[in-house]
């Protein structure tokens, strides 16, 4: 009973902090903001809070949400402790198709800037090389032709390297101008951008992130070892394909909108794990409120600490959450 | 002992003529002849603008500027080019940007001179010109192509004395095909000397900021410059350049809150001299005074 309330309590908690956030740090820019004109929709306040610090506020709720509870997923799934959003390969195929796309000087579509499209195809690709290789095998072949985190794992880092050294490669071949837009856009940041791609994302985000929290009995049991886990009537090969492609999807997804922001999916699921122990049921709808929060945050200090440049969210969120890190660890 | 004395004489008289004729003309002969190898762009540009072209055996992989640079041999990026590529072409003088490697010292190693140019703002594009110049045996080349540019950018100064000065804001990165992650050029670069020479004011000139800050598009509001360049998303051809103009001024167009885009006055840069440090800086600052005089009328 008590256990169940203090869940509660973490759960009530992260949330109140997500709609805090969303509420207050749009107030934050590089700036001061004319709270009588905001309020008056008179311009250029009105468009500036709107258009530009709402809608990137509520990005950096929703990336850094999908980003840590993909981090989470795959910590769990993979009984792996370094697991990353980008560990599965999917990510890192995003990065490949952004920079591809920016190379080769691609037009968006609509709403979807080039690198968008690069990133999204990328994924695409990367997820059915992926498939193909831990599907198949042959039958005979005892325990290597059934689906298992540890076959993921191992395509994952597979097409990590491929994909990484393919990076590099048309990173290489490209121009002056084209190689300083790479190198921008892999380093990851967040931006306004305009509603209806905001409202796809957060979309897309919210669902899977739904169906992912839903299974929190199955990722703790997972996350003890597969035979535990079917002991207890999972169906592992199921919900490990499920995982990774919820988990790679939300990855992809954030990647190719953000560009691959590091540290925060590492590291916040350890922060949360900490605090509120390891039952997925808790830990996981907690890190999409905290590690929405924080990525939201470091980005609204990002954008005042040196105003009016800017210092990417990543590096703060890994000035911030490093030394914090440390310091549980030395507490326990 | 005597006659051999009247014999040696002479000889010593030959012999020291012959020294030095060597030392006096071998240098002059090996400089005229030097085979030389560039590793950026504005060096690459620099030494075709002395007249050096002919000698240029190797070019960074960036260089593409003017057109005999691109059949040239590649031999890497200004930050890492590649020793044993440039060996290869058997070079008597390489020049190169400072760095965080060790190229100097293996070519060095190798017994190949090397000659380190500064880079990063205008007076740096003089110094340039005339450590090549010294270098590659032709300092009164670099003398004339320095009075040229700084003739050429006093006219320009001297345009823009008459004007208003305009408020301006160079882009000089962004995410291809939007307006986000934008990088501006700040105090330090040599774009805001230009700024400057062009008779404006970069928006950004500001000594607590970074070289190149990373921007907001609330930023650009609320600084409103008078003229925005945006050479953030050329591409690296001057096919690229030319064929995304429209799209990137039709991007700012998009920005109601922008007043330099309301006015039209956005310009889409099509020429690397903006983003080259080298001796077509001026014709950038012709360029921009052009576009800073139109934006006053």
């Amino acid at each position: 009973m008590g256990r169940s309330v203090t869940a509660r309590r973490w759960i009530v908690l992260s949330a109140v902090a997500f709609v805090i956030a969303a509420v207050v740090l749009p107030f934050a820019g590089a700036s001061p903001l004319d709270l009588d004109r905001v309020w008056r929709r008179q311009e250029p306040d009105w468009s500036i809070f709107v258009q530009l610090r709402l809608s990137r506020t509520l990005l950096g709720l929703f990336a850094g949400a999908a980003l840590v509870l993909a981090g989470s997923l795959f910590q769990a799934m993979l009984r792996d402790s370094l697991a990353t959003p980008y560990t599965l390969g999917v990510s890192t195929g995003a990065s490949l198709g952004a920079v591809v796309a920016i190379a080769l000087g691609w037009s968006g579509v609509a709403w979807l800037p080039p690198a968008w499209i690069g990133a999204l195809t990328g994924a695409a690709i990367a997820l059915v090389v992926v498939v193909g290789a831990t599907t198949g095998g042959s039958a005979t072949s005892g325990a290597g032709a059934g689906l298992s985190p540890y076959r993921l794992l191992l395509a994952g880092i597979a097409i990590n390297s491929v994909c990484s050294a393919l990076i590099l490669l048309v990173y290489g071949l490209s121009g002056m101008s084209t190689s300083v837009a790479i190198t921008r856009w892999l380093i990851g940041s967040l931006d306004a951008i305009p509603y209806v791609p905001l409202g796809v994302f957060a979309t897309v985000v919210v669902l899977l992130s739904a169906l992912i929290v839903r299974q929190g009995r199955n990722w703790t049991l997972l996350s003890v070892g597969e035979s535990w886990a079917a002991n207890r009537g999972v169906d592992v090969p199921q919900i490990t394909w499920f995982g990774y492609l919820a988990g790679s999807v939300l990855a992809a997804v954030t990647v190719a909108v953000t560009g691959p922001i590091g540290f925060i999916g590492l590291v916040v699921p350890h922060l949360v794990r900490m605090r509120i122990g390891a039952d997925a049921r808790v830990l996981m709808p907690c890190a999409f409120c905290i590690g929405g929060t924080l990525l939201a945050a470091c980005d609204a200090l990002g954008r005042v600490i040196i105003a009016p440049a800017e210092v990417p969210a990543g590096a703060i969120t890994a000035c911030v959450g490093g030394p914090y890190l440390i310091w549980l660890v030395r507490r326990r | 002992m005597c006659r051999r004395v009247r014999f040696a004489a002479p000889a010593l008289r030959w012999l020291t003529v012959a020294t030095l004729a060597v030392a006096i003309f071998v240098p002059a002969v090996a400089s005229a002849q030097a085979r030389i190898v560039s590793t950026s762009p504005s060096i690459t540009e620099t030494l075709f603008a002395l007249g050096l072209g002919g000698r240029v055996v190797g070019v960074s992989t960036y260089c593409r500027f003017p057109a005999e640079a691109l059949a040239l041999p590649k031999v890497g990026g200004f930050l890492k080019p590649e020793p044993e590529t440039i060996a290869r072409l058997r070079p008597s003088l390489v020049i190169l940007h400072a760095g965080p490697n060790r190229v100097a010292e293996q070519l060095a190693a190798l017994r190949i001179r090397t000659a380190t140019v500064d880079r990063g703002t205008l007076a740096s594009v003089y110094s340039t010109i005339r450590t090549i110049g010294e270098a590659a045996g032709v300092p009164a080349n670099a003398d004339r192509l320095v009075s040229d540019i700084e003739r050429r950018l006093a006219a320009v100064r001297a345009g823009a004395a008459a004007r208003p000065s305009r408020r301006v804001l160079v882009i000089v990165g962004r995410q291809p095909s939007t307006l986000t992650d934008l990088i501006a050029a700040g105090r330090g670069s040599f774009l805001n000397d230009l700024v400057t020479a062009a008779g404006g004011f970069n928006v950004l000139d500001d000594p607590s900021l970074p070289e190149y800050p990373r921007i907001s598009m609330e930023t650009v509001i609320r600084l409103a410059p008078d003229v925005i360049v945006d050479a953030g998303d050329m591409g690296d051809t001057v096919e690229e350049h030319r064929r995304r103009q429209p799209a990137t001024e039709r991007l700012w167009r998009q920005q109601p809150n922008v007043a330099a885009a309301r006015s039209g006055h956005v310009h889409a840069v099509v020429s690397a001299a903006f983003v080259v440090p080298g001796p077509r800086v001026v014709e950038a600052a012709e360029t921009m005074a052009a576009w800073l005089a139109a934006a006053g009328r």
